[in-house]
């Protein structure tokens, strides 16, 4: 029997030191549905959206979150017994906001769960209020569960094999995110592979879940 | 002995070769120049191909689906977008608050503009560097580049005045920013002002043009392609912005001589018997003579830009309920205007967007090349008219807009215009101008402001039409929030001050 257990602990941060022309927004739709400013001395992922305030407009442009996870924390596992062995591959996303723009297009609907009060103040409150798009971007994911089975010689040598394993897998198993979070998968980004501009959300499908029987065999 | 040669000459033979070869490994992108060779080492052509970019730099984000002939017809009830990516060309456009923070919705038709002015200011540096024929150009071609290129500068100061109105714009924009520090703000008269003297400044260098043009001009501009013939749209221009002066600024007298001598020098026609009914003895040429004047070009060939506004299922674009509500009947108990009947068809309206329903499409722009107007023959005899009404002349204001009503809308001729209160000559100018105009550029946002007829004046004007009571009506755009940031200013900033 043997079991190696593996953990990986990942956290990163930025800022920006120097920035040779003055701030400016990129990425997202616009400031009242939320945008990353790169701004010197400020982190390279910082969301800034409309905040309400006393100003002639009714609201300013402030940060409102940051696309940046706190810290990011795998963990493999692989358990060997016998001819039986169990893999699991586990990830902790800790922190980061998200901005969730799918809930504002069932807000429009009048779809949500909570229409028409709590999201009836919400789309009043659009175009002055960004804050309430934004979310946390927490998760726990159970990526991959694989059991696998090493066939005796037995079963196979009659076809002149090496060796034969037989396994079953599952990915994408379990998500579990955090309470303020109303979509289905916080893993996301709207405008595909950015460098900056991730963790917009609209209406994007979630990673399936999928089971996949595997038969390896050598010879 | 040969293996000495090869051994140590070879290896001397090779070096040399290469020393000699590889002066400069660095070889340009030769479709992409960079700006530094064209204002250092101006040549004939790089000139020639920087002034064709001009025009094709005027026409970007406007016959966008949601450029300045959308967006302005959203904010003057001209048209809805109902696009579905995006609920802000309702809640956003109609709703409000304008956002200088949207880069499509309140923060738009301003990067565009200040690209292709950027674009006349790099062709114009480069003209005074460039050197005589042959690598350069002689003086009178220079004369010629000068005065298109101003022109179409001028235009597009006037299409960002359009929006932004009394929160100014930045007129010195040719500068280093680097050194020189960004452009101030100047007020709204001030912008006129400038677009004026750019206007004038370049009729002055199209007298000195000579006889031709050294480029090709696009064929938005056939009938325009000399100077002589190009200083004729210039002056229409000059027209439109006097008599906008006349109205916004109250500038009276002195911007009504301006806007007489400049229609009196554009390409306007006037009809010698404003009685005459010539659309229905000869439509064609009636239609013709109306249209005639510049465009923007469109087109579908590679890395061309297409006309966006073709939209004749209203898939987006669609037509504001009042334009056949505000319409008249040709005759008791007859069709509708005719502009309406040719600019207009009704399609089924599908399910209200955000509460707005609308069964009209346009049928202006058939396809993905039909230009867009800059300015017609159409709009040259309203703004006469409205020179006529302004001057006090209102017998010589309603017979033009009489003539607009019987050639372009076939309708009957409004007895008792001509002793109306002006009032109610105004309000008829600016109904003739809406249908006239309609869709070819924010035309009625931009007249009810300048008439202060925004909003609704007890027993005179009932304002700009809503659909819903939550449809607000705005005055003017804000500033995009990057050009707020530059200046340390807060997003939606009034740099004028407050």
């Amino acid at each position: 029997m043997s079991l190696l257990l593996r953990s990986i602990f990942f956290s990163n941060s930025s800022k920006i030191v120097e920035l040779p022309v003055p701030a400016f927004r990129t990425g997202g739709f616009g400031t009242n549905l939320g945008q990353f400013l790169i701004e010197q001395g400020k982190s390279a992922t910082q969301i800034v959206g409309n905040v309400p305030d006393a100003s002639p407009a009714g609201f300013s442009v402030q940060p409102i979150g940051d696309a940046n996870p706190d810290f990011l924390w795998s963990f493999v596992g692989d358990l060997t017994v016998n001819r039986f062995s169990l893999y699991a591959l586990a990830e902790w996303q800790h922190g980061g906001q998200l901005v969730n723009l799918t809930e504002f297009i069932y807000d429009l609907g009048g779809t949500t769960v909570d229409c028409p009060t709590a999201c009836g103040q919400r789309l009043a409150a659009f175009g002055k209020d960004t804050r309430q798009f934004i979310q946390s971007a927490t998760y726990f994911k159970l990526r991959e569960v694989t059991l696998g089975y090493t066939l005796p010689a037995s079963a196979y040598s009659w076809t002149g094999a090496r060796d034969a394993r037989v396994s079953v897998s599952g990915r994408n198993l379990l998500v579990v995110t955090g309470d303020k979070y109303t979509g289905m998968d916080p893993e996301v980004s709207n405008f595909g592979n950015q460098p900056v501009a991730r963790n917009i959300e609209v209406a994007q499908y979630p990673r399936s879940r999928s089971f996949w029987f595997t038969l390896s065999v050598g010879f | 002995m040969t293996r000495h040669l090869t051994t140590t000459a070879l290896p001397l033979l090779l070096s040399a070769l290469l020393a000699t070869a590889c002066q400069d490994l660095n070889v340009p992108d030769l479709n992409n120049p960079a700006i530094d060779d064209l204002q250092k080492n101006p040549t004939r052509t790089r000139v020639i191909d920087a002034t064709q970019g001009v025009f094709i730099g005027a026409r970007q984000n406007i016959a966008a689906f949601n450029g300045y002939v959308s967006v302005m017809g959203v904010l003057g009830r001209e048209s809805y977008n109902f696009d579905a990516g995006d609920p802000r060309f309702i809640t956003e456009l109609l709703g409000g608050p304008l956002d200088g923070g949207s880069p499509r919705f309140g923060g738009n038709l301003w990067n565009e503009r200040f690209t292709n002015i950027r674009n006349a200011n790099i062709v114009l540096n480069a003209l005074v560097v460039l050197g005589d024929k042959p690598i350069g150009m002689s003086d009178a071609e220079k004369e010629g580049v000068r005065g298109v290129v101003k022109t179409l500068q001028a235009l597009d100061f006037l299409l960002v005045v359009n929006t932004r109105d009394t929160l100014g714009a930045p007129i010195d924009v040719n500068r280093d920013v680097i050194t020189g520090g960004l452009a101030p703000f100047v007020s709204r008269d001030q912008v006129f002002a400038h677009i004026g003297r750019e206007l004038d400044s370049a009729v002055a260098h199209l007298k000195l043009a000579g006889s031709a043009f050294a480029f090709a001009l696009p064929p938005g501009f056939t009938g325009f392609t000399t100077p002589t013939t190009f200083i004729q749209f210039n002056r229409a221009l000059k027209a439109r912005v006097s008599i906008y002066r006349v109205t916004l600024l109250n500038c009276d007298l002195p911007c009504l001589g301006e806007a007489l001598t400049a229609l009196d020098s554009s390409f306007l026609s006037l009809p010698a018997d404003t009685l005459n009914f010539k659309a229905a003895v000869d439509p064609t040429g009636t239609a013709a003579m109306l249209a005639r004047g510049v465009y923007y070009d469109f087109g579908s060939g590679s890395g061309d830009l297409t006309n966006a506004l073709d939209d004749p299922t209203g898939s987006k674009q669609r037509g504001h309920p009042s334009l056949r509500t505000q319409a008249e009947a040709q005759f008791p108990g007859g069709p509708l205007d005719q502009r309406f009947l040719n600019k207009v068809a009704t399609i089924p309206p599908g399910q209200p967007r955000l509460g707005h329903t609308s069964d009209m499409a346009f049928n202006i722009y058939v396809s993905a090349t039909t230009p867009v107007p800059i300015i017609r023959n159409e709009e040259l005899l309203l703004l006469r008219a409205e020179y006529e009404l302004a001057f006090g002349n209102q017998p010589g204001a309603a017979a033009l807009i009489n003539y607009i009503r019987v050639n372009s809308g076939r309708l009957q001729p409004r007895a008792g215009l001509d002793i109306a209160p002006t009032d109610t000559v105004i309000n008829e100018l600016l109904r003739q101008r809406v249908y006239s105009l309609l869709f070819e550029g924010g035309h009625r946002w931009i007249d009810a402001r300048r008439y202060d007829r925004l909003y609704p004046i007890t027993g005179v004007w009932p304002g700009l039409p809503n659909e819903l009571v939550s449809d607000n009506v705005f005055k003017l755009m804000p500033i995009p929030t990057d050009e707020c940031s530059a200046r340390s200013l807060p997003a939606n900033c009034t740099p004028l001050g407050p």
